[in-house]
């Protein structure tokens, strides 16, 4: 199965859907350089302590005694088991077995759009830390717009909270701003509100932004 | 000259078993990273289980 399902094009885009788990407690097959790091030399996608690891923690679970060697079990999201075999199979069997695990589960998100939503929830809390307010908008917005994809409202309603956030934070600058413009603290009240004009470039609070610039040069005029 | 065709030779041949491996499935590093990503994802696990030769 190592060479024949695990490489198997049709098997690696369907496998997307799931976890995968290699566990093996033997590490006699060597390893191999990738980088700078030994990894196992049959999937050099993990390291053998890694696999060996996984066998010592999940195999009890679903094995007792001795076991067929290749064994496969697929569980639901839980890791409850739903079935198991004992022996080889071949990718398109794996392939369904794991549909029924799919069809016990219900609707989730694919690999790839996981690491898609990680990367940019992690990219836009950076900018927001940072005080990069732009590039968090970008960051969570371009979640919010995967808002179509099956599975995806978790993720989606975290971007959009935060999203929210951000709106909060710059109404609450704005209101500070105007404070400012009420104090007669012209300089810093434009200061501010320059500022706020950057980070919000092209967000509809922009106009709000332009209307209250637009008030404290009235009012600086008026003086 | 034949040093040079015999290193590229050598290469060549050093790098066979990655290029014919092709790409695999993405493996857990954990069994408890598996069972984090799946519920995170809402998706089930598939496991495998290996013994050499």
């Amino acid at each position: 199965m190592d060479s024949s399902v695990y490489a198997n094009k049709e098997f690696v885009a369907a496998s997307k859907r799931w976890v995968n788990v290699y566990c093996s407690k033997d590490s006699g097959h060597g390893t191999e350089k990738v980088g700078d790091v030994e990894m196992c030399k049959i999937h050099p996608g993990i390291k053998c302590e890694e696999h060996v690891a996984c066998n010592a923690s999940s195999s009890g679970l679903f094995f007792s005694g001795t076991h067929k060697a290749p064994g496969t079990v697929w569980c639901d999201s839980t890791g409850k088991m739903i079935g198991k075999q004992e022996g080889s199979m071949s990718a398109k069997q794996v392939i369904e077995k794991m549909a029924e695990a799919e069809k016990a589960v219900g609707v989730g998100i694919g690999l790839d759009e996981y690491e898609f939503f990680k990367t940019k929830l992690a990219a836009g809390e950076k900018s927001a830390t940072d005080g990069k307010v732009k590039d968090a908008f970008e960051a969570y917005t371009a979640v919010v717009k995967m808002s179509k994809t099956p599975g995806s409202k978790p993720w989606v309603d975290k971007a959009q909270a935060a999203l929210d956030k951000i709106m909060e934070s710059g109404k609450t600058r704005l209101a500070d701003a105007m404070a400012l413009k009420d104090a007669k603290d012209y300089a810093n009240a434009k200061a501010a509100l320059k500022q706020l004009a950057v980070d919000y470039k092209g967000q509809p609070f922009a106009k709000e932004i332009d209307k209250a610039n637009a008030e404290v040069l009235a009012a600086e005029k008026a003086k | 000259m034949k040093t040079s065709y015999l290193s590229i030779a050598a290469f060549m041949l050093a790098a066979l078993p990655a290029l014919a491996r092709g790409p695999e499935c993405k493996w857990a590093h954990s069994w408890e990273e598996a069972l984090a990503e799946a519920k995170e994802r809402n998706v089930p696990i598939h496991a495998t289980y290996h013994k050499d030769n």
